[in-house]
């Protein structure tokens, strides 16, 4: 084992083998921040507008208008295609520039990138590609329809996203941070390209209330699935003795080098009778899996990759940067380094910076060295 | 790609060929900020000062003293001199020391670079250079002293100081972003070297509330001049049926790219002594504030628009000119302070020499 371990074979990838933002599915925006007007954000490296055309469906593109870069978030849906407030340009859910108005022709430059869009339980997600290179995941096995969405919850781990999904191949830190201990050894499989899962059979040992309740209302024990979908997209299931929960958890890395982690819960639909208790129920499961994850995140700050100081007891994990940093990045679409994104942990929303005319202050510095 | 869109004899400059600071007015501060004490702030990409000598007269000079580079705006005015906090070098407002306690002779490099002032409507004005290469502009054929001031309204408009004022120049956009709808053509004129003048005549067709109401109470349509002076500094004049209207535009390039824009609304100074209070000021307040809305909502709905001459087409002609034509002004080519050199006084002639 240890001798294997030291082999080229199982060495973790070097930092820079991982890709800045992996070609995934990320969570944009809820379907209601799209109902009338269109809403544009700083995410990944450049700022992306989502707009619903009146036919309903949802189009992700770039925001910033091919003409002179006006954001296309403060500009107006017009039938199939949203218009750029400056000089009217408009552009069909293809990206496509339609319409400029009193222009005999329509430039070839006029067009802007857009990204595939799947709508889910009221959430807008895209993939960072040209193609989604896999389908928007879920809970494997299950139909999205049979399920309901709690509202979607957010925090800010202080790590990048591998660091954020590789716990979930970090066996150790299941007692350690989780209060769960292991009653087999966990098995890991790939159930499908770009998916990864480690599932395990736990006991629950903690002391805090919430393990106090789970033990007692759930059951003692409880069986885990954790399924990592290109890095940053995982989905999980826990079935206690008498509950069974389920949620995603889309993972956005943010510029700071930080990772914007943004949950939904899912419960099964019901019959007639206890629909009326399913948003509450869902309350109640989201305030126990957001205590869950965000405590985790509030205890580990600052943690950083290291391959050099990952040892034997981090196998699965070793296993897994490996797996990440070997999934096919070329649908990532390169970062455009006029936008700069933040987040705002205030006020719990993604803004954008735009950066400065760099050439002009090439200008600036060239006429004060004289 | 460019052949297709504009023609050859307007093709745009590139973007690095903008100056970072243009040689031009910009607005300092009130005039009521320098009553008793002196004022420094950061202002294209230096730290400057301003004070009033015990006479009256304003200085603007940059602000850290020669010595050891305190900031000038934490001294003390004294008589016709600013004296430095620290060990109270005293500054004329040449900029030149005329005292240092218990120092037998003031060495040479004790001075500071001054630049000249204007003051006016209750706003102090400076040039970036060193010295003016056009007088403050005020609208033609128009005396400053029969006009009164509103109150200084600013917003953050987010682009480079060239795209702001292009505005004045690209004709597309009255009609989307401002509800003005171009009746003939438009005439752009250089009424002085370092002016560049645009006149139309539009019907206002916006449906917003605003738009609705200058319909309805000054008429269906406007004249309008914009001039544009330096490339930062408008003015802008808009004849409606029942109404005139004029206002500045003083425009700043800030550090981060973004361009800090300043207004001034004014209007004719009235002579009869029961018109004046309190109808004047509640005439300006009004005007102040539907002008404040028409330009500043502008900004709010054009985020993160930037230059690019590759993507100018036909239709942006006028404005590609007014770029052409901002790039071939003598002054932004030459001498103009661009930016603070830090550096000690011998190792900046090295650095100058070298």
């Amino acid at each position: 084992m240890h001798s294997a371990y030291s082999s080229n074979s199982t060495r973790p990838p070097a930092a820079e083998d991982f890709a800045v933002h992996p070609a995934s599915w990320y969570l944009f925006c809820e379907s209601s921040q799209v109902r009338s007007k269109p809403f544009s954000k700083g995410i990944l490296g450049r700022q992306l507008v989502a707009f619903r055309a009146a036919s309903g469906q949802v189009t992700v593109m770039d925001a910033r208008c091919a003409h002179l870069g006006a954001d296309l978030g403060c500009g107006t849906v017009v039938g199939e295609t949203l218009q750029c407030p400056f000089h009217n340009w408009r552009y069909g859910t293809n990206g496509v520039c339609t319409s400029i108005p009193h222009a005999a022709e329509i430039p070839s430059f006029a067009r802007l990138r857009t990204y595939p869009v799947a709508e889910r339980h009221g959430s807008v997600f895209f993939f960072n590609g040209p193609e989604p290179l896999f389908p928007l995941p879920f809970i494997l096995g299950a139909d999205p329809a049979d399920f309901a969405a709690g509202k979607t919850f957010r925090y800010v781990a202080d790590c990048n996203w591998y660091m954020n999904s590789a716990h979930a191949f970090d066996t150790q830190h299941f007692a350690a941070v989780h209060d769960r201990r292991l009653l087999a050894p966990p098995s890991v499989d790939c159930p499908a390209p770009y998916a990864r899962r480690n599932s395990y059979h736990a006991e629950v040992i903690g002391k805090s209330i919430f393990d106090r309740i789970l033990r007692v209302v759930a059951g003692r024990t409880v069986n885990i699935t954790l399924t990592i979908w290109g890095g940053n997209m995982a989905v999980i299931t826990a079935g206690f003795e008498r509950v069974r929960s389920g949620f995603l958890m889309a993972m956005q890395p943010l510029e700071n080098g930080k990772t914007l982690c943004q949950g939904i819960i899912y419960a099964r639909r019901t019959g007639n009778l206890l629909r009326a208790f399913t948003p509450l129920h869902l309350s109640i499961r989201r305030l126990f899996t957001f205590g869950y994850l965000a405590d985790e995140a509030r205890r580990l700050l600052g943690t950083r990759y290291n391959p050099a100081s990952l040892g034997p007891n981090d196998k699965d994990m070793i296993e897994y940067f490996q797996w990440v940093a070997s999934l096919p990045q070329t649908a990532a679409i390169p970062i455009n380094p006029k936008a700069k994104e933040g987040y705002d942990e205030k006020t719990d929303r993604c803004f954008d910076v735009p950066a400065s005319c760099g050439s002009v202050s090439v200008i600036a510095s060239a006429a004060a060295k004289g | 790609m460019q052949a297709e869109s504009l023609n050859k004899d307007c093709r745009p400059p590139a973007a690095d060929a903008f100056p970072a600071y243009p040689a031009s007015w910009y607005l300092f501060c009130a005039s009521s900020q320098l009553n008793d004490q002196p004022l420094s702030q950061r202002m294209l990409g230096r730290q400057l000062v301003a004070y009033r000598t015990a006479r009256g007269q304003v200085a603007v000079l940059d602000a850290h003293c020669a010595h050891l580079g305190a900031d000038l705006g934490c001294g003390t005015v004294v008589g016709e001199t600013l004296q430095c906090p620290f060990h109270n070098w005293r500054y004329g407002t040449n900029g030149v020391c005329t005292s240092i306690p218990h120092a037998a002779e003031i060495p040479s490099f004790a001075r500071l670079r001054t630049y000249p002032v204007a003051e006016r409507h209750g706003s102090v004005f400076f040039f970036n250079g060193p010295e003016a290469l056009f007088p403050l502009p005020f609208f033609f054929g128009a005396n400053p002293e029969e006009f009164v001031a509103g109150k200084v309204f600013r917003y953050l408009a987010d682009c480079a100081w060239f795209m702001t004022t292009a505005n004045a120049f690209d004709m597309q956009h009255f009609r989307c972003v401002h509800g003005r709808d171009l009746i003939d053509r438009c005439y752009v004129d250089c009424p002085h070297p370092f002016a560049r003048r645009n006149r139309y005549r539009a019907a206002i067709v916006g449906r917003s509330r605003t738009d609705g109401f200058l319909r309805s109470v000054l008429g269906p349509t406007v004249d309008v001049s914009i001039t544009c002076w330096g490339g930062t500094y408008l003015l802008m004049t808009a004849d409606f049926k029942r109404a005139h209207s004029c206002f500045l535009i003083a425009t700043r390039p800030l550090e981060d790219g973004k361009t800090l824009c300043e207004g001034i609304v004014f209007t004719r100074r009235t002579h009869n002594p029961l018109k004046r209070w309190p109808w004047q000021p509640l005439n300006l307040m009004i005007r102040r504030a539907l002008t404040h809305g028409f330009v500043a909502d502008e900004s709010r709905s054009l985020l993160g628009i930037r230059y690019n001459p590759a993507t100018l087409i036909g239709n942006d002609a006028t404005m590609a000119d007014f770029f052409t034509w901002l790039v071939q002004l003598p002054a932004h080519r030459s001498g103009v302070v661009q930016e603070e050199v830090r550096l000690s006084r011998p190792m900046a002639q090295a650095a100058n020499f070298g």
